[in-house]
């Protein structure tokens, strides 16, 4: 590009400034952990276990009683709720973002994966299902392994150490 | 004002931003690009361009042409570990194709 052209343009710049073109990932960070959607399932599974093991006060109990147990089932709801949404999100984001096309030779079952992922994240918010929590987060431990694997990772599964109880996936 | 008046002229000015055209192009460059490249002819593999983000128009990208598919044109970046492009969002219609890259300054 000859020199005149170069300066009027740069001169226009000075003037208008020139719109931004990207040229990267939408954020370049290339930063993705399966950690937050497995912490997210295992909380909706602990929920799943304190709404079962909350005890429903009897016909004769105070007021006072029935108002905590609706005040703590109300609570592990809404966290339950908020939880699987998360996971759903973390997930999503990964596969979006970070999964390409060439993963799926080493990992065929990919989409299905997800898809049945999102689902199950969606059934532990309709309904209280035990079932369908530990699926979840049997779901995402599955989800964790592959992402560590396309990372040319290993896995190791050990005691999750949390209330929880259980497994967690840990890169080795 | 300016900006808007800008956007009705032939060609275009625009600040790069990010890695994935590396070492084609660097962050900070300015190309400048010809919008009426492609209303006479198509585009070719090798062509540099930029394209409106399908996901988000308002976000502009600058990538080489690949090849035709399915009815649109797979851009991919110069720099496959750093860029967004074709493999995550499919092929680019021809109209949001803005224009195709005539040099720096």
């Amino acid at each position: 590009m000859n020199a005149l052209l170069r300066s009027t343009l740069r001169f226009i710049d000075r003037v208008s400034p020139p719109d931004t073109v990207s040229a990267h990932c939408d954020i370049p960070c290339g930063i993705y952990d399966p950690h937050m959607a497995q912490i997210s399932a295992q909380t909706v599974v602990r929920m799943h276990q304190l709404i079962a093991d909350l005890e429903r006060p009897g016909p004769d109990a105070d007021p006072a009683a029935f108002a905590n147990y609706a005040n703590s089932m109300a609570r592990y709801v809404a966290v339950k709720e908020e939880h699987a949404e998360l996971c759903k999100q973390e997930v999503r984001i990964i596969w979006a973002d970070y999964f390409k096309p060439e993963h799926l030779g080493d990992h065929p079952e990919l989409h299905t994966k997800v898809w049945n992922i999102l689902k199950l994240g969606s059934k532990v918010r309709q309904t209280v299902d035990m079932k369908a929590a530990e699926d979840l987060l049997a779901g995402v431990q599955e989800f964790a392994e592959a992402f560590w694997a396309s990372k040319g990772a290993s896995t190791t599964r050990g005691p999750s150490r949390q209330a929880v109880g259980g497994e967690s996936v840990y890169p080795a | 004002m300016l900006r808007r008046l800008g956007a009705l002229l032939p060609f275009g000015r625009y600040e790069v931003e990010g890695e994935s055209m590396t070492p084609t192009f660097g962050a900070g460059q300015r190309v400048f690009v010809n919008r009426l490249a492609y209303w006479f002819r198509e585009p070719k593999p090798g062509d540099l361009v930029v394209v409106r983000d399908p996901r988000d128009g308002a976000r502009l990208l600058l990538k080489r042409i690949d090849r035709e598919a399915d009815g649109g044109w797979l851009v991919l970046g110069d720099n496959p570990a750093a860029s967004t492009d074709s493999r995550a969002f499919g092929p680019v219609k021809k109209s949001l194709i803005v224009g195709k890259v005539w040099g720096t300054y």
